[in-house]
């Protein structure tokens, strides 16, 4: 079977980076090969690369640039080895995009090979970020972000949250809100992400496979 | 408005917003891009001029320029770039115009790094420009205050006339946080900018707006007068806020990040059976030297956290002027601690002083 290209988009804040960890983490338990590439040029904070050490123990690749930093690093390039894994697919790879349009910029460069393969592109949404916050304004950066990828958005991941000041009632509604761009876009809601005590007080209605998110970007006392 | 999830540069930009700022310029750098980013999205929208200049010397300058002519300014920065401002800060405290300036603190000296820090203490609470004066200055610890005291701060620097600079880590620039824009800030009774350089209309007498005084008289009677205006701040602007003081046997003095992890750390200390309190320190000009008279008599000693290498730790030493025993514990140059590092420096102290 050939592997597949998960590419994770959307908007700045949404949790593209704490799914693309979460998400590497759950493909590997499923005994998968795994490479996670952090292509977040545009912002030198929350980054999935700050998570390399505990990735690689668990056997997960990481790349992002080609001194393999952790933290610190503000500068504006990729490690080759990023079209390296791609044009050699021996592994799944989670493509961990920066925010917004500017953020997905760096994926032309890999555009023709993308084409070419099994991929999957999941766009995060958190409609309690006041640029997505309603159906025209996620359909509009839906529409942002493919036309500067030149592929279509496959999936959204239903990341909806107030951390640690979330009820369930607020991702319901944004499952609402959600299920209805769904139905005007024909793009399906594949998870609805969820730190475990959302996840498990959910009802069935609620669109999208459960996913549990375990933040590890974010320390506990922030 | 209802609450709303925003990353801290973006709430920041939208407070001025609220705050009836009208016009920003600025030169970007990290970790606090993302905030004239919003505003050059977002500020013509408001009625507001959003301007990027060539540096960050033309920007405040631009600053002096604006709020000579009566309206309600912002720029932000980081670090290095609120080093470059000095002079204008300087500038505008002589020439007693309002302006509210961002600081988005990242590691240093020099260029230092991009990761957050609270080495530039020294540089907001004593002023880098030349001569007698200082800027009102707040360390908000996360987005809600932040963006309450970019609000009010816009009210304060009309009201003193005079530079309100706040102060954040780079963290607080770069976290999500739900906030809410709308919630009332207390209003001040702003008196009618008689002195902004809008034209005469043949009506009145020309005004000007200027910080060179080359009589030396004048310039003292001048530097008099804003020690006055600083002394009336020192009175009626300490902001600070006291946790679980009751029967502290030692307080920890904190602000920002660092005030959120020693939260941590004393819910840690709880569960051990330690009792500490924290005092945090919210305008860190004027320092709050009226909360180290209301300490409890069962405080035996002081525990200074910052990220940094020990700068507000000079302020600890000058209210405790010499009462009780000071330890100090900073990670710097971008490191965050956790929660347990505090905890050590906490029982290191304890046992110290048994």
């Amino acid at each position: 079977m050939q592997n597949k290209i998960y590419i994770i988009v959307g908007h700045y804040g949404s949790g593209k980076s704490e799914f693309a960890v979460n998400f590497a983490k759950k493909l590997k338990q499923e005994n998968k090969e795994v490479c996670l590439a952090d292509l977040d040029i545009v912002n030198p904070y929350f980054r999935s690369r700050e998570m390399r050490l505990s990735l690689i123990k668990l056997g997960i690749d990481v790349i992002s640039d080609t001194l393999n930093s952790v933290k610190g690093l503000d500068m504006p390039y990729l490690s080759p080895a990023i079209k390296g894994q791609i044009v050699h697919n021996k592994k799944n790879m989670i493509l961990d995009c920066g925010g917004d349009v500017v953020g997905i910029r760096v994926l032309k460069q890999f555009y023709q090979e993308i084409k070419e393969r099994n991929y999957e592109i999941y766009m995060i949404v958190n409609v309690y970020r006041p640029e997505t916050s309603t159906v025209d304004k996620i359909i509009e950066m839906k529409n942002k972000l493919e036309n500067e990828i030149g592929l279509s958005i496959t999936g959204f991941i239903n990341n909806s949250n107030f951390l640690k000041q979330t009820s369930i009632d607020d991702i319901i509604n944004a499952d609402k809100l959600l299920k209805e761009v769904s139905q005007k876009t024909n793009v399906p809601i594949i998870y609805i992400s969820a730190l475990e005590k959302y996840i498990k007080q959910l009802p069935d209605k609620v669109s999208g496979e459960r996913f549990v998110l375990n933040l590890s970007l974010r320390t506990d006392w922030l | 408005m209802a609450k709303v999830m925003m990353k801290g540069n973006e709430a920041m930009a939208l407070a001025a917003i609220k705050g009836g700022c009208k016009a920003f310029f600025g030169y970007p750098i990290t970790p606090q891009s993302e905030l004239p980013e919003y505003l050059a999205r977002h500020m013509h929208k408001h009625g507001g001029v959003f301007l990027q200049a060539e540096s960050e010397v033309a920007a405040i300058n631009m600053v002096y320029g604006a709020s000579g002519a009566g309206a309600r300014v912002l720029t932000s920065s980081s670090s290095p770039g609120i080093a470059l401002k000095q002079e204008g800060i300087s500038y505008i405290a002589g020439a007693e115009l309002p302006a509210v300036i961002i600081n988005v603190m990242r590691g240093g000296p020099g260029l230092g790094g991009i990761q957050p820090s609270q080495a530039d203490y020294k540089q907001v609470t004593r002023g880098g420009g030349n001569g007698d004066y200082y800027v009102l200055a707040y360390a908000p610890e996360n987005l809600q205050e932040t963006v309450n005291v970019i609000k009010e701060a816009f009210d304060l620097a009309d009201l003193y006339r005079n530079p309100v600079m706040i102060a954040v880590d780079g963290l607080i620039g770069q976290m999500m946080e739900p906030v809410d824009l709308d919630v009332e800030v207390p209003k001040r009774d702003l008196p009618e900018k008689d002195w902004a350089t809008i034209g005469t209309y043949g009506k009145r007498e020309p005004v000007n707006v200027n910080s060179l005084f080359l009589d030396p008289q004048d310039l003292e009677n001048h530097s008099f007068k804003l020690a006055e205006k600083y002394k009336l701040m020192k009175k009626n602007e300490q902001r600070y806020e006291f946790v679980n003081m009751e029967n502290a046997e030692l307080v920890i003095v904190a602000y920002g990040t660092m005030a959120r992890i020693v939260r941590s750390a004393l819910e840690i200390l709880k569960n051990e059976g330690i009792n500490v309190g924290l005092l945090r320190p919210i305008s860190i000009w004027p320092f709050p030297e009226k909360a180290f008279k209301e300490f409890p008599d069962t405080v035996k000693g002081i525990l200074t956290c910052e990220l940094s290498t020990g700068q507000m730790l000079d302020d600890v030493k000058i209210c405790n002027n010499g009462k009780l025993p000071i330890n100090f514990f900073g990670r710097t140059g971008g490191m965050v601690p956790e929660p347990e590092e505090i905890v050590k420096a906490v029982k290191d102290m304890i046992g110290g002083l048994k």
